[in-house]
């Protein structure tokens, strides 16, 4: 990480805390080399966030900051790693062995994760019947019965799973 | 908030009423109209609108059915956020559970024995003269034990038509065909089973067959010539069959008083790439018989007549 050979407060933190975060990480993940990637992963999201380099020298209990973030990415890992099984697992169901070049799997992966981070949190029905919508092609009656719900539902749960899309999209990154 | 800030999350609140009633077949040409003229009303109503547009785009880079699986099979995993961290806090409380997240989840290995590509046709002849036909993009097992002749299905769709006329493959043998949400059982003779998303479709041609939801608590359902059910792993919900149900297995796609969509995506099952619907004309009805064998000719043919 370039940081380290800088003076600057990230690479103090990390002067500082690196080895004992990767230790932390160690004994929550029972595995020394995913910890140690874990570890780089978090360093490596404090300095591309920009509201979170600018915390670092006002902060008070580093360790707990970093503990938060490793969080985050231990939660994204599993859930980029979980989706990337489902989707190995998908690909194997379809009746022809795709041809997919590892470029646009990469690519294919990165949609779905953020359409699924997108997702996360509306219900089950609301991301269904979006998901229906827009990957099956379905029209909202056909949407409807498949859910056992009326067509003014359908209809609702649209505006519900666009209006929570576009406010995600329309957030400052965090 | 701000008052920005609140009047934008307003406008997005309207755009994606808008984008919702656009996409339903039932739009009416008056709604298009005023949503054009809220368009017109606005810079902020044209910025909002292309936020809509770059999420459509999301959904078209990628290829939808996989797509579809993969999000549905990670969903009934459960690796919601809230779910994964209680997960990491888990760990804490034990090393030895710690290698335990790192596992691979269990992968079947079978590679389905029948096979065929997008756009393909296929026919087979089973033990004992079942008559097994393959629509395009289809995917299945035959496995034979002592007492079952079993189809396991498990993508695209199949037309079966049974020597014995009570759907038996031998005296003492039954065929069965499985997919993810239950199993069918034929009693009769000709019937066919389509694999959708979250459901599997039977429509019997002749005699009958039964049906039986895979956590239905062994509730069955009997299906009569002429209907169509639709199975879900907990429920089967019956309507009655078009007679052109299998008109695939003659190399065309009968519709009758389809949205345009409805055709455009069914049209898509048989050819490679992506076939898509501009919403403004995606409720359009449209009857006619098209040839699944030349898709191309079939998309030249209906956009002559639209023209």
């Amino acid at each position: 990480m370039p940081v380290s050979a800088e003076n600057t407060p990230l690479a103090e933190m990390y002067s500082a805390h690196h080895g004992w975060l990767q230790r932390w990480l160690q004994r929550k993940t029972g595995c020394s080399w995913q910890a140690a990637d874990l570890a780089q992963d978090t360093f490596l999201r404090i300095l591309t966030s920009p509201s979170n380099s600018s915390q670092i020298s006002k902060l008070h209990e580093p360790r707990s900051f970093l503990t938060t973030i490793a969080r985050r990415v231990w939660v994204d890992f599993v859930r980029r790693d979980a989706l990337e099984k489902a989707w190995l697992e998908a690909l194997k169901h379809q009746p022809e062995p795709a041809a997919i070049s590892p470029e646009e799997q990469a690519l294919i992966l990165e949609t779905l994760f953020q359409i699924d981070e997108m997702l996360e949190g509306l219900g089950n029905k609301v991301s269904q019947a979006f998901l229906l919508c827009h990957l099956e092609g379905l029209r909202y009656a056909e949407i409807a019965e498949r859910l056992g719900v009326s067509v003014s539902s359908v209809k609702k749960y649209m505006a519900k799973a666009t209006e929570h899309c576009l406010l995600l999209m329309c957030e400052e990154p965090l | 908030m701000s008052d920005i800030q609140a009047a934008r999350k307003d406008t997005l609140r309207a755009a994606a009423r808008w984008y919702a009633l656009l996409c339903s077949e039932e739009v009416t040409a008056q709604q298009k109209h005023a949503h054009a003229a809220w368009l017109a009303e606005d810079p902020a109503h044209t910025h909002a609108w292309q936020e809509v547009e770059k999420l459509r785009r999301q959904f078209q880079a990628i290829p939808g059915t996989p797509a579809l699986d993969a999000l549905q099979i990670k969903q009934r995993q459960g690796h919601s956020r809230r779910a994964v961290l209680r997960g990491f806090a888990l760990l804490a409380a034990g090393s030895a559970l710690g290698s335990l997240a790192w596992q691979r989840a269990p992968v079947d290995s079978w590679m389905a024995s029948h096979r065929t590509a997008r756009g393909e046709r296929r026919e087979y002849t089973l033990a004992g003269g079942t008559q097994l036909v393959l629509n395009t993009a289809t995917a299945l097992d035959v496995v034979e034990t002592s007492t079952t002749q079993l189809i396991r299905l498990y993508a695209g769709e199949i037309f079966i038509r049974t020597r014995n006329e009570t759907g038996k493959v031998a005296a003492a043998k039954t065929l069965q065909v499985h997919t993810e949400q239950g199993t069918v059982v034929p009693l009769g003779t000709v019937f066919t089973v389509r694999k959708l998303g979250t459901s599997t479709q039977v429509t019997v041609l002749e005699d009958e067959v039964e049906l039986i939801p895979q956590s239905g608590g062994g509730k069955t359902q009997h299906l009569v010539a002429g209907e169509q059910a639709q199975m879900s792993s907990v429920n089967v919900e019956v309507a009655t069959a078009s007679d052109q149900a299998d008109s695939w297995t003659r190399g065309l796609l009968v519709a009758v008083d389809w949205p345009l969509n409805r055709l455009v995506a069914e049209l898509s099952r048989y050819r490679t790439g992506v076939l898509r619907c501009d919403p403004s004309i995606a409720g359009l009805r449209v009857s006619g018989a098209f040839p699944i064998d030349n898709t191309d000719r079939a998309l030249s043919a209906y956009s002559k007549l639209i023209a």
